[in-house]
């Protein structure tokens, strides 16, 4: 809504404001490799497990994604209630990146590369007079196996 | 892959050469956005400033480039007859008419993205790191093999954009994807088309937004300009009237020098802003 007051103050109103909110959501699930279903699924599982243990009301559990340069967090705040009347609530603050289990997918870009049918030849550096470059160096077929392996999720 | 140095084998490193060319990659993920133009202009631009330049056209298939930079009736031999050896490099290469340090290596028209292998274009572009200052590579749209092929050699990446969320959007899939293969190649942003009187209105993401949302650095900010059609309706690249100048200012950052960003943001006054609300015009 942009009233009197907004317009006084300078303030965006409608869509530039609705481009940037819908594009930080949008970019989380992209970045992340989550789709927004399994967001809020994650969310709301989350929520449950934290209430397996303590007493939390659902509405005022403030969970959010935060971006911080390229890097996406996960960021909630979750006011516990005290089990037992009398004793001092707490507040769960929890904070994590999110990088995606599913690696983007880089095997195009490393050297190595699949023979291809349609190139009917190798390109030959002589026409550019400069020396052949030695395929088989050992830098280039080191990098041969990593593909689709389990574990190229680790740290990130 | 370590970019600094030149990878095992290589030709320069063959040589004991130390190649000094740049390598830049103009790429945006979605298709329109003025990859063609910038890469057109900036060559212009480099050559302007006494540096030897040549762009390639890395679209093979879709060839645009030529004809943007005027040089389309010029074409003898393209990228894939130097790659596939039916010519020299030099023999493929088309000097620009004005400008006697800027060259064009075409694509080829009738081939498609898989007449070309990155492992190619980095050799190709080792060999003209020697001669040549700038090695602009247009990039095509998409993700796939086309603009594989044009990462693959880069020493640097443009990422153009334009102030609109989908080409935002696939600017930051495309950001994601180059640090994924390696967080040393700088990426910087080009901003390109903006319409500073919509975003004083608030109804286009400035400057400051679109940084703020993919967070790498901005190094030109281009405003919207009808003469750039002109400018490639007459394959004239760097003669439109408001955006040549950003461009020179791009060519220049390039080259190092520090040349300040124009103001389009709105940060007005409140007095301004009063005004503007009492034109009816907020």
């Amino acid at each position: 809504m942009s009233s009197f007051m907004d317009r006084l103050m300078g303030r965006k109103p409608k869509a530039a404001k609705s481009a940037k909110d819908r594009l930080k959501v949008v970019l989380v699930t992209d970045r992340a490799h989550l789709s927004p279903e399994e967001l809020r699924s994650m969310q709301q599982e989350i929520v449950q497990v934290i209430q397996k243990y303590c007493r939390i009301t659902e509405g005022e559990v403030d969970l959010k994604y935060e971006q911080r340069d390229r890097d996406n967090f996960l960021v909630a705040d979750i006011p516990l209630k005290p089990r037992s009347d009398g004793e001092k609530p707490g507040m769960l603050h929890l904070q994590t990146s999110l990088t995606p289990i599913i690696e983007e997918d880089t095997s195009l870009l490393r050297i190595e590369y699949e023979v291809d049918e349609f190139a009917t030849r190798e390109f030959d550096p002589s026409t550019i007079q400069t020396p052949r470059p030695d395929e088989s160096s050992s830098e280039i077929t080191q990098k041969r196996e990593v593909p689709g392996n389990e574990d190229t999720r680790s740290s990130g | 892959m370590d970019k600094s140095k030149p990878y095992p084998g290589s030709p320069v490193e063959a040589r004991g050469q130390t190649a000094t060319g740049r390598v830049i990659t103009v790429t945006s993920g979605k298709g329109g956005v003025g990859k063609t133009t910038l890469t057109a202009n900036l060559g212009v631009a480099l050559a302007a400033l006494g540096k030897k330049v040549v762009t390639i056209d890395a679209d093979i298939g879709l060839r645009n480039l030529d004809i943007i930079m005027g040089l389309e009736n010029r074409i003898v031999y393209d990228l894939i007859d130097v790659i596939e050896g039916r010519c020299k490099l030099r023999q493929a290469m088309v000097k620009h008419k004005q400008y006697q340090s800027l060259y064009l290596l075409p694509a080829a028209q009738t081939r498609d993205k898989t007449a070309l292998k990155p492992v190619q274009m980095i050799r190709l572009a080792e060999a003209l790191k020697k001669e040549f200052d700038f090695i602009l590579i247009d990039s095509p749209a998409g993700i796939e093999r086309g603009f594989q092929n044009a990462i693959a050699a880069a020493d640097e990446v443009l990422i153009v954009t334009n102030p609109e969320i989908s080409s935002v959007r696939d600017a930051d899939r495309v950001i994601g994807i180059i640090e994924a293969k390696s967080k040393n190649i700088p990426a910087h942003l080009v901003l390109n088309r903006i319409k500073p009187e919509m975003i004083k209105r608030g109804e286009m993401l400035s400057a400051d937004d679109v940084m703020e949302i993919l967070a790498i650095k901005i190094i030109g900010i281009i405003p919207e300009d009808e003469t750039v059609l002109i400018a490639g309706n007459t394959g004239n690249p760097g003669t439109a009237a408001k955006a040549s100048i950003e461009f020179n200012n791009i060519a220049r950052r390039l080259n190092g020098e520090p040349i300040p960003f124009p103001s389009y943001d709105d940060h007005p006054g409140f007095f301004q802003r009063l005004i503007r609300m009492f034109n009816n015009n907020p």
